[in-house]
């Protein structure tokens, strides 16, 4: 049955190649499989940015939205508030927002685009919980300036959602790309630029 | 052999010459309007049946399985552009084409009766269909919206597009078959007053709804066919492969 | 091999016999050496088992069992999920493939007696497969929730209604509700996606491994284990790796490229694979013109419409499936392959295969009364074939044919008597020739003629 004249180069051509184009199509079918996975047509329309009216916010006042089904706060601060933030650096583990958590935009002390505007994704960057807004100083220790706190595993962040130093979490609070479409009111989930495009 | 062959084909001639599967008189033969002739390549004509869909339509047919969207991206519509004239209510780009009308309204003006969601709804009952409905509306003053329909008789819905169209008329005659038993057959549509539209423009406002309808029911065929050629294509390249391969193996068995 | 790959081998080997079974299932096992275009059919159901598996988990992760979310969610993988089309797509043709595959493997086996000794196990493996396939197919389509989904399967569990005195109860616990309604879907979703799969793999297990016990037949129907060789491998064989392998992998391109035919240009098959009426929602107010089962249904529903009682019709169709278990014990001629057996087996085989076919033509359409009386000849030639088959398990004497075909045509003629209305006489009287017809070829031909005589079995393989 074994003959020797067997071409055996040729064999091993021919299934080399097969192999290799076999293996290349099994890759390509997977492919839909892998994609179906992703978010569809209706989690991206669910996702889809969120406008926002702030013309009628209060000073020291905060709202919350929900932006892919997850909290976004807006809070508007007072000119007491946004003294704080520049007499934080040295308590502060990324005072200048070094890591990527904010769309080039927001990399300044404010973490905003206009000072009194703060716009923040509620999640707390250490394990998820929602941290709470809390403005009063003095209330989670004696030095509180006013921030969020996170319950959970007691994360504390400032006023611009910078995170403290020695607390669980290690990252600043996300800021969600936005823009304002007038005055009074910002649109969530896409930059100017995004929008434009 | 022969007597089996016979037999054979003694069932196939009972079977497609058989009187009671051929037979069957009806007041109006279907394809007396003409046929349809899908073209989803003629995006222009998809675009401007998706304008008629939404005005004429989606006010009490829902499509609540398709989104604003996925039509605008695939017959290449613009969000603004959707926005402003294809989304009447304050629905958003990328939410489901359904209907404000209440179902128990919708019930209630038309006899009962939902009007059918159009997402699949063409597919179901096929393309040829909703284009012979759409042409063979006339008036009856026995229906409560003053039409009948060749098509689907009784239907339940008013002739929306006869401002366009204008109003027909439907002549039947009386005929008799060869057991000498009477039938009141349809003859021939007359315009009683003229729409707005010619006969052939108003037939190409019905070819675009119906080939809008036809892309709704399915968006995947208009990639599907494309993508399937290349499969084909490397399933022939892997095909020759691999019987080459085959017998190299098989070269010395005998 | 290199030497790490050798060494974790031996690693597995001395804690699982990988290698072991690799040579006894693929490498070591020989199979015969002139398999046909016939036997490619095995290898491609288990293929597509894979994609109905790979696609069914895919489409589980989209699809919502709930009658108010089913339809819907199957509209939202045909458009809005990533390539659900596609999934989905590969899943209905798939289903309709398989039988397809599953019908031509099984008239494989009736061509080259592959169902006679020792491979009757194998064969009864087989039917739990098919049958476990029905049940499958039959399940997952009520999933889609359209209108045919619900009114198909309204019918057929009604069957279950016209068995007395408990039939009733049997229906309402199939559906666990007085119609088909949410509680059924939810049910048959779990039946679908988990039990009859699990028990179809374990059932794929056991046909392999029985075939693999016995071997595998062929065309000529000779056993190759006679003919050793001095190294005991039988001669006329090769090893299935890679002979076979590589021929399968040939044959698996070919057919995915006819299945990718349908997928993609053809996905609906013109109302074959997808029901058209399926496409609008399942309604309980509105029932579609003519409900008919998928295709591969059909030929059973034939014979369950071809008799009149509701529990004969019932019991008719349960037998039509059933009987199929029995014929390793029903054709006991030694001889197995087609190639050796007389021509009136031949022509046996070929009615049948026609049978079946215009069984399933008549179960795609609406009754009428040709169609009623054409249904009942049919399925009478359907069970006639089993019984024909049996008589030609050996030779017999002239006293016997003649006898057995009075007695069949007699039954049948009582029958046409028993049934006969005024209105039916002329239908019954024309088509009673043809069961007349099929047992005058059948069984006074071989007494008549010399058509009924075998040919003389090889020792070995032909070609």
């Amino acid at each position: 049955m074994a003959n020797d004249d067997f071409d055996h180069g040729r064999r091993k051509a021919l299934t080399g190649g097969a192999a290799i184009v076999g293996g290349v199509g099994a890759v390509i079918t997977a492919w839909p499989f892998i994609a179906s996975m992703n978010p569809s047509a209706s989690a991206l329309a669910a996702g889809a940015p969120v406008e926002v009216d702030v013309s009628k916010m209060q000073p020291g006042q905060q709202i919350q939205e929900i932006w892919r089904r997850k909290p976004v706060w807006i809070i508007r601060r007072t000119p007491e508030m946004i003294k704080t933030l520049s007499t934080l650096t040295p308590k502060l583990r990324d005072p200048g927002s070094e890591e990527n958590q904010q769309p080039a935009f927001a990399q300044n002390e404010f973490r905003s685009i206009k000072e009194e505007f703060l716009v923040l994704i509620g999640i707390c960057t250490h394990l998820g919980c929602s941290p709470e807004f809390r403005p009063e100083p003095g209330t989670i220790s004696s030095s509180w300036l006013g921030g969020f706190y996170c319950a959970c595993h007691g994360s504390r962040f400032d006023l611009a959602g910078r995170v403290y130093k020695n607390v669980p979490a290690n990252k600043n609070l996300e800021v969600p790309p936005y823009y304002f479409m007038s005055n009074g009111r910002i649109l969530i989930g896409m930059t100017r630029e995004e929008a434009a495009a | 052999m022969n007597t089996c062959t016979k037999v054979l084909a003694a069932v196939l001639i009972l079977v497609f010459v058989n009187p009671v599967w051929s037979a069957g008189s009806e007041a109006y033969k279907k394809g007396t309007f003409g046929k349809i002739h899908i073209d989803l390549s003629n995006k222009t004509s998809l675009q401007r049946g998706a304008k008629y869909f939404v005005n004429f339509c989606l006010s009490c047919h829902p499509a609540k399985h398709s989104r604003y969207k996925r039509v605008a991206d695939d017959l290449g519509i613009s969000e603004s552009l959707t926005k402003n004239n294809l989304i009447f209510t304050d629905q958003k780009f990328g939410d489901l084409m359904t209907v404000a009308m209440k179902r128990e309204d919708a019930q209630k003006w038309f006899l009962g009766i939902d009007p059918p969601d159009l997402s699949t709804h063409a597919r179901a009952i096929g393309p040829q269909a909703v284009y012979e409905y759409l042409k063979s509306f006339y008036a009856d003053d026995t229906r409560p919206f003053g039409v009948n329909n060749l098509h689907l008789p009784n239907t339940a819905m008013p002739h929306v597009l006869v401002n366009l169209q204008g109003l027909q008329k439907a002549v039947f005659r009386n005929e008799t078959d060869k057991n000498g038993k009477e039938h009141h057959v349809f003859d021939k549509l007359e315009m009683l007053q003229p729409g707005s539209l010619s006969e052939k423009e108003y037939e190409r406002v019905v070819v675009d709804i119906v080939n809008f309808l036809a892309y709704l029911s399915e968006p995947a065929q208009l990639v599907r066919k494309k993508i399937g050629i290349g499969v084909l294509f490397f399933l022939a390249v892997l095909g020759v492969l691999s019987y080459f391969m085959k017998k190299s193996y098989w070269k010395n068995i005998h | 091999m290199s030497g790490i790959a050798r060494g974790l081998l031996g690693w597995i080997d001395a804690r699982f016999p990988l290698s072991k079974m690799w040579r006894e299932h693929l490498s070591e096992y020989y199979a015969p050496k002139n398999f046909n275009f016939w036997y490619f059919f095995g290898s491609l159901a288990l293929l597509v088992l894979v994609i109905q598996i790979l696609s069914g988990i895919f489409l589980t992760m989209h699809y919502k069992p709930d009658a108010e979310l089913a339809f819907a969610s199957v509209e939202h993988i045909m458009r809005d999920v990533n390539w659900g089309w596609l999934i989905r797509y590969m899943h209905s043709t798939g289903a309709s493939f398989f039988f397809i595959v599953i019908y031509l493997h099984m008239f494989r086996a009736l061509m080259y007696g592959s169902f006679k000794n020792p491979r009757e196990l194998l064969w009864v493996f087989g039917m739990l497969i098919y049958v476990a396939l029905m049940a499958e197919a039959f399940m997952g389509y009520l999933l889609p929730w359209g209108n045919m989904s619900y009114w198909g399967a309204q019918v057929i569990i009604n069957l279950f209604n016209t068995i007395p005195y408990i039939g009733e109860a049997i229906s309402e616990w199939i559906r666990g509700d007085f119609v088909i309604s949410d509680a059924t879907l939810n049910r048959f979703f779990s039946l679908h996606v988990i039990a009859v799969p699990l028990a179809l793999l374990a059932l794929v297990v056991g046909h392999i491994l029985a075939l693999h016990e016995v071997g595998s037949n062929n065309p000529d129907g000779v056993e190759i284990k006679k003919n050793k060789g001095a190294d005991g491998i039988p001669v006329d064989s090769v090893p299935f790796h890679p002979y076979y392998t590589v021929k399968d992998i040939f044959g698996a391109v070919v057919f995915l490229g006819i299945f990718s035919v349908v997928v993609f240009f053809i996905p609906d098959m013109y109302g074959y694979f997808l029901e058209h009426a399926n496409f609008d929602p399942a309604s309980a107010l509105n029932t579609p013109d003519h409900i008919a089962p998928i295709w591969y249904f059909t030929p059973f529903y034939t014979v369950l419409r071809a008799i009149p009682d509701p529990f004969g019709g019932f019991v008719g169709m349960s037998l039509a499936i059933i009987v199929l278990f029995f014929l390793p014990w029903i054709d006991r001629n030694p001889i197995k392959s087609i190639r050796y057996r007389s021509f009136l087996f031949k022509i046996n085989l070929l009615i049948f295969a026609v049978t079946f076919f215009v069984l399933g033509y008549l179960g795609l359409n609406a009754v009428t009364p040709l169609y009623s009386q054409l249904a009942l000849r049919f399925t009478e030639l359907y069970f006639l074939f089993f019984i024909v088959l049996w008589t030609y398990s050996r030779s017999r004497g002239v006293v016997f044919w003649i006898s057995s075909f009075v007695i069949l045509l007699g039954i049948i003629t009582l029958y046409d008597v028993f049934i006969n209305t005024s209105e039916r006489t002329e239908l019954i009287w024309q088509t009673w020739s043809i069961p007349a017809a099929y047992l005058v070829i059948t069984l006074l031909l071989p007494f008549l003629t010399r058509l009924g005589s075998e040919k003389e079995v090889p020792e070995r393989l032909t070609s």
